[in-house]
Order: C-alpha cells, then sequence, then structure tokens
C-alpha cells in the first residue's frame, strides 16, 4: 500500500513551563481518519492548535498535501483547503445563525449557504423549536455550539478537518451522526479526503478510525493503522496462580484473586506458553489505555 | 454481509471470507467490480483501512485485481484447482484431528462419532 500524506511535521517543538511538546516526525496519511488519543495535558490540542495555525510560535517545519508549508498556509487560497474545529467558541455571543452563515460566505469561498441550511437542520441546531436563524450563539448549549460548527465546516469545500473533541459535547445519537458525517465527508473525497481528530470517546469513535496517534507527556508513544495495532497488541485472559509470571510478560496486567487480565504484545506470546489463557483481539480503547498506562508510569 | 465486533476474526478477515464465499459461489463474476473501498467502509460503518486490508487479502489470494484508478474486480476464478485446494485444507484439519485422537487414546470408532456429532449440529 502506498501511502501519501496530508501533513507532515519534523521537529515540532513548543515549550511551556513544565511542559514540552516535542515531535521529531509526524505524518496523518491521506484520505484517511485519523485519531489523536491521550489523557488530558498530553498535548493534543496544542499539536492540533499549531497544526491548524492557531498557535504560530512552535519550531519545526510543517507541510501540507506535500504542497506547501505552514508560512504558506496562511495565505488565503490555502486557508479554504482544511477546517477547524476546537472547544474555544470562536462566535461571538450576539451573533444569530443568519449572522454566523453570513460571515462564514465572506471568509471562505467555498463555504455553501443551501448546504450549511441542510446540515444545521440534519444536526438539529434548532431542536425541536423548528427553523430559525434569528436564535443567537449564546442561547445555545456546548453541544448545540458544537453542530453549529461542524455544519459550518463541512459546508465548506475543504480537503483536510482538523477537529479537537468533536465528539466530548454532543449526545450519544449526535455522536453516531458525527460519525456518519466524517465517512460520507472522507467517501465523497474518494481519496483525497483526509479528517484528524482529538478524542476521548474512543469507544464511540473506534469504527470510523484507520489511523490512531496516541501521545503523552507531549510525546507521540505509538502510532499505526488501527488493523495492525490490533495485531501487534493481544489481550489475554488467564487464571489466578500464574498472575506473578504473567506479570513478567505481558505489557500490562490487572489481577485480583480470581484471575489476571491483560494486554501482551504479539511477540511475547509464545512465553505464556504453558499457560491456561484466552485471547482476544482488544478494542482500540482497550489498546489506547495500555498504551497510555504503560507510557505513563513510565514517565513519572 | 454480517460483521461480529467480538468473533475473535479480524473484521477484515470475516468481509474477505464473506466475499471469498460470493464469489466462489457465483454471486460475483468474472470482471464484476467490488464495492468502492470507501463506499463498502460506509455501509457498513467500519473503517476504510478495514475495507482495504480485506480487499488485499483478496487480492492475495489471487480472487481479484486491483485495476489503477478503478477499484477490484473478480478474476476468473478455476472452479477445479479451487475445490482442490479446498480439499486438501480439510484433508490436513482431518490429519491433525486423527493425530489429537491418537495422543489422547481415543478409538476410530469416538473418532468418528465425534465428526457425526459435529456434522449434526452444523445443520
Amino acid at each position: 500500500m502506498s501511502l501519501e500524506y496530508v501533513i507532515k511535521g519534523e521537529n515540532i517543538e513548543k515549550k511551556f513551563k513544565g511542559f514540552t511538546l516535542a515531535i521529531p516526525e509526524f505524518k496523518i496519511p491521506k484520505g484517511f481518519a485519523t485519531a489523536l488519543i491521550g489523557e488530558n495535558g498530553a498535548g493534543k490540542s496544542t499539536l492540533m492548535n499549531i497544526l491548524a495555525g492557531i498557535r504560530l510560535d512552535a519550531k519545526g517545519t510543517i507541510r501540507y498535501f506535500d504542497e506547501y508549508d505552514q508560512v504558506e498556509r496562511e495565505n488565503a487560497n490555502q486557508k479554504e483547503r482544511i477546517g477547524y474545529v476546537g472547544p474555544g467558541h470562536y462566535y461571538l455571543p450576539h451573533w444569530t445563525v443568519k449572522q454566523v452563515e453570513e460571515v462564514s460566505g465572506i471568509m471562505f469561498e467555498g463555504f455553501h449557504k443551501d448546504k450549511f441550511e441542510s446540515l444545521c437542520q440534519e444536526l438539529a441546531v434548532y431542536g425541536t423549536g423548528g427553523f430559525d436563524k434569528a436564535k443567537k450563539v449564546s442561547s445555545f448549549s456546548d453541544g448545540t455550539k458544537m453542530k453549529l460548527m461542524l455544519a459550518n465546516v463541512l459546508a465548506r469545500d475543504t480537503e483536510a478537518l482538523i477537529l479537537d473533541e468533536p465528539a466530548s459535547p454532543l449526545d450519544p445519537l449526535m455522536r453516531e451522526k458525527l460519525c456518519e458525517m466524517i465517512q460520507s465527508y472522507i467517501e465523497e473525497g474518494n481519496g483525497e479526503r483526509s479528517v484528524f481528530f482529538s478524542t476521548h470517546n474512543v469507544s464511540d469513535m473506534e469504527n470510523i478510525t484507520d489511523y490512531a496517534i496516541i501521545m503523552e507527556h507531549g510525546k507521540i508513544v505509538e502510532e499505526g493503522f488501527v488493523v495492525d495495532l490490533k495485531e501487534k497488541y493481544i489481550l489475554v485472559k488467564g487464571d489466578a496462580e500464574d498472575k506473578a509470571k504473567a506479570k513478567e510478560v505481558l505489557y500490562t496486567m490487572t489481577a485480583n484473586n480470581y484471575g489476571f487480565e491483560g494486554i501482551c504484545l504479539a511477540e511475547n506470546l509464545d512465553k505464556l506458553a504453558g499457560m491456561n489463557i484466552t485471547k482476544e483481539i482488544p478494542s482500540l480503547y482497550q489498546i489506547s489505555v495500555a498504551v497510555m498506562k504503560a507510557n505513563s508510569m513510565m514517565g513519572r | 454481509m454480517r460483521i461480529l465486533q467480538n468473533s475473535g476474526v479480524p473484521i477484515y478477515q470475516q468481509i474477505a471470507e464473506q466475499m471469498k464465499a460470493d464469489i466462489l459461489a457465483g454471486k460475483m463474476k468474472q470482471g464484476d467490480y467490488l464495492p468502492s473501498i470507501r463506499s463498502l467502509a460506509k455501509e457498513l460503518k467500519i473503517s476504510v483501512i478495514t475495507t482495504m486490508k480485506a480487499y488485499e487479502l483478496l487480492e492475495a489470494e489471487g480472487l481479484v485485481t486491483a485495476a489503477q484508478g478503478k477499484g477490484f474486480y473478480v478474476n476468473a476464478q478455476d472452479s477445479e484447482m479451487l475445490r482442490e485446494q479446498h480439499l486438501r485444507k480439510v484433508e490436513d484439519a482431518l490429519q491433525e484431528a486423527i493425530a489429537a485422537a491418537k495422543i489422547a487414546g481415543i478409538s476410530e470408532a469416538e473418532l468418528k462419532q465425534t465428526l457425526e456429532a459435529l456434522l449434526s449440529m452444523e445443520e
């Protein structure tokens, strides 16, 4: 499989008091949905802000679509190509939906008003109260603000989306809708569109995630296609009598009086020979938790 | 197509196996295009990489061929040869069962009974 990359970074670095984001190499494959996973404070938003151009004071080079770098990114025609949604409220609170629509139309050539309106309906931005563009942004809940931002960004002609925690403020039904929308976006792009999103709701987003990047303490500690990660890490369960021996082999483990459960690296699986164990394919959530646990213990 | 999340069989393998069955049963014919990787992912609500890997598996088995920019199409199937291959698989698995039975001191009659019991359970 030959891969192209939508965003590539080299030696990205940003120092804060007591925290350093340092990423020697960074790649997001083109044509896929990539999830950024990590603890609070791991540096996910900082990285996304650097890539989106919200934070301009980081070191390193970033290339987009293998065509231009972060300086050229600031040109108006390049700004059309990548859409961003994040937790900051970048609409003024007294704006109405109508005004959000007008401002977006002025800012982006590729913004389609009709598409925005149908997306607002689809995402139920107006709730059950009917279609009302006079509604003020300040009257919206966090979830509805997120829906409005998603409708806005999806109404544009873009080739990539950077979504910082899009699922967090959404209810379960809307999370499913978000997944559908991300899949449609990628399908319509036929290999030319990519989505990069951060999330704590790994389970909700797992089915659509192609590539996962796991961060810890400002560094990338694991990354890869989910299908490959699911072969690298194996969920094993075994009997209590073997737990001491298993602990030496397993990547992460929890045990009680009745047995143990943990993640084993596929390459170490033969070291468990002779034990009565069951093997399962872990979920991305289980892999993420194991990787985060293993790395946060090492780091502290 | 049915996808089981916790069957222990990777999802890409489940897809590949079901498509393989369709091809061998003649439901998909020589020259037919498989659904596009991204549309199948969307339909099944699974990731793009999963369907991609499923198609790669089918390609590796020689069942389909990737056409640049056009997707995957079904190859001509030599049904005689495929039957032969499957028969080999069946024989290998049965040999293994016979060996295991010997180790455990299970009699021939018992072994036959077990096979019959399993077959009736399938039905």
